[in-house]
Parts: C-alpha cells; structure tokens; sequence
C-alpha cells in the first residue's frame, strides 16, 4: 500500500515537472551601436579629430567637459538572461556586459588617448 | 513502519514547501586588481585597464570609476493547498549583493593622485510575497543597484534639463559610498 502510494507520488510528480517545466532565454541592448571594434585602425592619437569621430561612429553616448580635454564615451550595453524553470528548483541568471570606446582629445580638438574594451563575442 | 512514516512526511513536504529559487545578476566585469602608482598617467591607466565604466570631472581633475556588482537572491515557497485553493502560495525571498569598485582619481594634467579600492558585501533585505498561480519573480528591491548606465541617460538629461544641485547631490552620494573625495561646485555631467 504505503510503496503504490510513493509510487503513484513520484509519477505524478514527475508527470507534473515534464509538463510544467520551461527553460529562459533572453537578451536586450541598450546604447549606441559597435562600430568602434572593426575600425581600430583608423583611430590614430595626434591625427584623429572629433569630427572624424563623429563622422565614423557617430553622435556618442555622453560628452564629458574636462578642465584641459573633451572626452566622447561611446557605451553599448548588453543584458543576457538565462533560467531553468523547474517549479521545484528555478534558477534565473542575467549577465550585463557593456561594450565601451572612450576618447579623449585635446584642446584643440585632436585625439589624445584612446580605449576599446575587449570584445568577448 | 518506518516506512510509512516517511511516506507520511514525504506528503506532508511536498504540500507545504512546494518550491525554491535563485536569481543571480552580475553587472559588467570585476575591476582590475591594479598596482599602479602615483605619476602614471590616465593613458597608461587606459591602456592596462581598458575603459572605466564611469568618468568624473571634478574642479582639481578627473576619477575613473570601475565597478562590479554582483546580486543573488534566494527564495522559498510555501504551498497554502490546507488553507486556500492551490492556486496560491506564499514566497519567501532574501537578497545579498557583492560591490567591488576601484576609484582613480587624475589631476589636471593627467597624472595618477589617488587610488581607492572598495569590496563590499550588503544585504539587500527580504521579501515576502503571495503568489497566484506560478511565477518566479525576484521579491527583494535591488533597484539601487540595477541602475541604467549614466552614458545611456545623459542624453535624456539634457533634455529635461535636470537641475545640477540634483545631479551633483547624486553623484556625491555615489562617491561618499566609494570614501572618494566630495564635489563642491556644480562640475559634473
């Protein structure tokens, strides 16, 4: 009897997590688009001026006035989220990753310094 | 006998506690574990570390700001089948987070004058919720941490012409956390 009963516990159990169980993937961005890792190459410190960047990548993300220089902070941000949904166990993960290109230029408008983050794609 | 009595607590487990979740959200890459000294100037900084994910200007120079947020929440549910109909549960959650910046502050030139690190563990509290049907959301109000990156919104802020006292106060509060140095004038953007 108590063992038809653990049996009949079990199967209904697992019936209900096969029917019931899913699993989550989503991703969302936000930000400006990378167009910044594949030209590399044309961003060249004391040559370079910001219309130069304006006109390869476009309006940035945010314009930052310091005391002696102008920086142009291109962002792209990038959320991946991910679950198991197993209605006894559920487990939700969510990545943010931000793709980034900082510039900076002097005062008379001409690239200084420069930094890309890694792409991990 | 014995038997019975586990299938017995069996049952009654399976009623009352009928679910359990975790939610984890990190937020961008640790920062790095940095040696550099006084003198080294924002380029080197640059080029070791990459980008900061946040720039400062202040009235003496600049700061970058690198930082690393990490959010998990674990939860409990209780099934109410002996009270109500089985549609409803009753779920239990409790949050945490793990805060890691590195904070490095430039004079006007350009050169390194302050290097400040900060890990942290905070409890982000409890919360507590009557579920209908099945849903796993997070319960915990982790708002504060989730903030849109500031790049994404200066655009907008421009455009509402937000008030600098405000912008300056927030920044304060955000730099007050990290033990950084206060903005006394309106420099920030």
């Amino acid at each position: 009897m108590n063992k038809a009963l653990s049996f009949w516990l079990i199967l209904a159990l697992l019936t209900q997590l096969s029917l019931l169980s899913a699993c989550v993937s989503t991703e969302s961005q936000a930000g400006v688009e990378n167009n910044w890792q594949y030209q590399k190459d044309s961003f060249i410190p004391g040559e370079t001026s910001q219309a130069d960047i304006l006109a390869l990548l476009g309006p940035p993300s945010q314009i930052i006035a310091l005391q002696e220089r102008e920086v142009f902070y291109y962002l792209k941000e990038v959320a991946k989220r991910k679950g198991a949904v197993l209605i006894v166990y559920n487990k939700l993960d969510e990545i943010v990753r931000y793709e980034r290109a900082v510039f900076f230029f002097d005062e008379n408008g001409q690239l200084e310094q420069f930094s890309i983050s890694e792409n991990e794609n | 006998m014995q038997s019975f009595f586990s299938v017995i607590v069996a049952v009654l487990l399976s009623t009352i506690l009928c679910s359990c979740s975790q939610f984890t959200t990190h937020l961008d890459a640790p920062p790095p574990n940095t040696n550099t000294g006084l003198t080294t100037s924002y380029g080197e900084v640059l080029s070791r570390y990459g980008p900061p994910g946040q720039i400062h200007a202040t009235p003496t120079g600049f700061y970058f700001l690198y930082e690393n947020v990490k959010i998990k929440e674990n939860q409990v549910g209780l099934s109410l089948d002996f009270l109500m109909p089985d549609i409803f549960s009753f779920v239990f959650g409790k949050g945490s987070a793990h805060l890691q910046s590195l904070l490095i502050g430039f004079d006007s030139r350009g050169f390194q004058t302050s290097l400040t690190r900060s890990d942290w563990e905070e409890d982000l509290g409890k919360g507590r919720g009557l579920q209908f049907i099945f849903a796993p959301l997070p319960l915990v109000d982790d708002s504060s941490l989730r903030v849109t990156a500031p790049q994404n919104q200066w655009g907008a802020e421009l455009l509402f012409q937000q008030d600098d006292k405000i912008r300056i106060r927030l920044a304060n509060e955000r730099l007050m956390l990290l033990g950084a140095p206060l903005l006394p004038t309106p420099a920030v953007l």
